[in-house]
Order: structure tokens, then sequence, then C-alpha cells
């Protein structure tokens, strides 16, 4: 990818995280499934990471961390475990088999959506775990679903400016 | 690492700042960032909420709007069907009004239709509620005699008119009780059907105006019975000492609908 290029993928997956950090946060009522919207921050960082790597991921997660704990008035630590730590494994399976396709985008999804649910219970416990559940359950839904938009985004934008990023 | 590290200091400054009730300043900037970015989102989402309402409602619209004027057309229909029902009730109720008075002797008929004879027209009717029609019955309408039936078969029956040269009936001038013979009139100075009374008596007070009713003398009907108006009088051309009474029938005989045949009249 020439210099000028990687500039503009960055500046361009900067734009997107910070639209999908305030899509989340304004995210409308009658789009909800179950009175849960999407975590688009969570799904932008790992589609980050699945098409450009743990570095990119890294930053990615970094960055929408700092945004989403900010406008959501939410725990800074928390959010950096969660997002940086996606951003990160999914960069590590960029070079893995199909790491390009949706359907691993959506599995993916669904699993860093359950983990940041753990994390945020441990360190800030609900009081109800069947509610709590609830909403884990209809988030990492409605999260895999949009991942598909999402991703699909970035692996565009991806292949757009850097050619070699195809399916193994 | 020094992401890491920024981290930590970012999750500090937080954790300061919200001890102090206040956000720290990096979340003050990436609000200043993202919140403009949240209220167009948020108008735009709104606004594509209101076009799907709008679509939605817009159908369904479309559905009621579409019900309402299938009902309205039905509706205009039934109108229409009630306000021809209206007018042939009125009709009916103008031409034997007095049959709904309660003259149980009527039977309500309608004329069916018309044929020539050599003495002029002849007219069909045909009762209305089934009852039988006899030959000998008095045919007249609310405002006078038409004729008798000399024919029938059921519920229709055959009537000679009072215009039909075989017809005559036995008159009186209402006002004076002077009687005379009333006819058939066949003269070519007049278009419309026209009777005439004769056998008046040269004495005989007679006026133009005069309404002319059956006698109380006729063994075909009852007396009473409106024939029709003096419009002229002239001399019989038989004798200079009789009168010749010209008279406009008091049934429209160029428009018969409704009729009412009555049954047993003398």
């Amino acid at each position: 990818m020439p210099g000028g290029d990687t500039v503009l993928f960055h500046l361009i997956s900067a734009l997107l995280l910070l639209l999908s950090v305030a899509t989340q946060y304004a995210w409308p009522e009658w789009l909800q499934l179950g009175g849960a919207a999407p975590l688009l921050s969570l799904a932008a960082v790992l589609s980050i990471g699945l098409v450009r790597g743990p570095s990119a991921g890294l930053v990615a997660g970094f960055f929408a961390a700092y945004l989403s704990a900010s406008v959501g008035a939410l725990g800074m630590g928390g959010q950096f475990i969660t997002h940086i730590g996606i951003g990160l494994l999914a960069g590590f399976f960029r070079s893995g088999l199909f790491s390009t396709r949706i359907t691993v985008a959506i599995i993916a999804a669904l699993i860093a959506t359950i983990a940041t649910s753990l994390i945020n219970l441990i360190l800030a416990p609900p009081p109800e775990v069947f509610s709590w559940l609830r909403l884990t359950a209809m988030t990492s839904i409605v999260t895999a679903l949009w991942t598909i938009p999402v991703f699909a985004v970035f692996r565009a934008i991806a292949r757009r400016f850097s050619p070699d990023t195809g399916e193994y | 690492m020094a992401l890491c590290l920024l981290a930590v200091i970012l999750t500090f400054w937080q954790h300061t700042a919200r001890r102090g009730g206040r956000d720290s300043a990096p979340e003050r900037l990436a609000q200043r960032v993202v919140w403009p970015l949240q209220a167009v989102i948020t108008s735009a989402t709104e606004w594509s909420h209101d076009v799907v309402v709008s679509l939605t409602r817009s159908r369904s619209l479309t559905q009621e709007n579409r019900e309402l004027r299938e009902q309205v057309d039905r509706l205009e229909a039934e109108k229409l069907q009630l306000h021809a029902y209206y007018l042939e009730n009125k009709e009916l109720k103008d031409a034997l009004g007095f049959v709904i008075a309660g003259d149980a002797k009527g039977v309500p008929a309608r004329a069916i239709g018309r044929s020539s004879s050599p003495g002029g027209t002849m007219l069909t009717v045909k009762s209305l509620d089934g009852r039988t029609i006899e030959a000998g019955n008095m045919v007249r309408t609310q405002k006078g005699l038409l004729g008798r039936v000399v024919t029938a078969q059921k519920t229709v029956g055959e009537v000679l008119l009072v215009s039909h040269t075989d017809h005559a009936v036995p008159g009186v001038v209402q006002r004076s009780g002077d009687q005379g013979m009333v006819y058939s009139l066949e003269s070519s100075d007049y278009t419309e059907p026209l009777l005439q009374m004769e056998k008046l008596r040269g004495e005989a007070d007679v006026r133009v105006g005069d309404i002319i009713v059956t006698s109380a003398i006729s063994e075909m009907y009852p007396p009473n019975v409106p024939i029709g108006v003096v419009i002229r009088l002239q001399t019989a051309p038989a004798s200079s000492r009789t009168l010749r009474a010209v008279i406009k029938p008091a049934a429209d005989l160029g428009k018969i609908d409704y009729v009412l045949v009555v049954r047993g009249a003398r």
C-alpha cells in the first residue's frame, strides 16, 4: 500500500470509527431489538482488526474506547480493556483462514459482545442477573447483525486501498 | 506500549475528574467532536422514522380511502334507488291519495298498455296488489273518472276510456244540478281529447268553469265522481233549444300511469 493510500485509509477508518460511536449512542428506539442497541464501535474495531491486522486493531480499539467512554459516560478502564483487547485479538486472526468472510466477522462479533458484557459484569456488576443475561443476548444478536454492513464497509475500503487484502 | 500508557493516563484522568463531579478535558474534547455528529444522526433517523411512518400511514389511508369511496358509491346507488322509490311513492300517493286515505273498495293498478280501437284508445291496467279486476269496475284517478273495465282476466283489465266514442255516462252540473249525457267529442278543432255534455235543456244553468260529476241515475258509476270542467258552451247542431257543453276531462287522459279500480261501484 503506498504511503498516501495508507494515510487515506487511516483517515477514512478514523471517520468511520467516529461515525460508528456517534451512531451507537444516537441509536433510535424504533431500531432497537428488545431494547438493545448494537455495539457499533466494537463491530468497527473488530472489522478493522480483521482486515488490517493487530496494530490497526489496537489503535482502533484505543480510539473507539476513548470516544465511547467519553460520549457514553462509561469507565475508560473497562472500555480500553475490551476494545483494545478485541482489536488486538481480531488482528491476530487476520492472517487466518477465511478471516475476510462476513460469517467469521459475525461469529467474532457475537463472542466479542459476550466477552465485553462479561468484563463489564466483573467491573460493574448489574443489580439483576436475568435482565443482564437477556440484554447481553439481545445485544450480541443485534451487534452480530449490524456487523454485516460495518464489516462489509471496512473490507471494501481495505480492498480499495490495499488490493492484496483478499480472501484466503 | 505508548498507547497502553496513554490509556492508563486517560483512565486515571477520568477518575480524578469524576471525583470532582465533572468530565475530564479529553472527554470534553471527544464530546465536542462527537455530539454534533450525534445530533445530525438523531435528526436523520427521526426524519427517516417520520418518512417510514408517513409511508405506512399513507398506505393505510389509501386503503381506507378506497374502502370509503366504495362505500360512498354503494350509498350513492342506494340513495338513487331510494329517490326512485320516493318519486314512485309520491306519484302513487298523488294518483291514489284517497286510497291511502282509506278507500277499501279501490284496487290500485298501473297502466301497462294502450291499444287502438275504432272508437278510440283502450287502456290496459294491472292490479298492483294481486287482487282481481272485474268487468264493470270503475277506473279513476284522484282527479276524476277515467272509464270502466270492459274485459278482465284476473289482475288485468281493459278499460274503455271516457274519451272513447262507445262510452257514455250520465253527468250532472255540480253547481246547478242540471243533467245531461257525457260523450266523447269528435272534432278536429281540438288536439286534446275532450268530452261533450248534451241533452241539456235550453234554459239549463251551465257556465264555463262548471264541474261536471257523475249522476246518481247512472247504473255504471257511483255519483259525484268528477268527469271534467266546462270550457265552452255551444248550441247543439240538432236543435237551437238545446245546449252542448264542451268538457275538459278531469283526469289527464294523455298521461295515465297509476289508477284506482273501484270494485262494486254500484
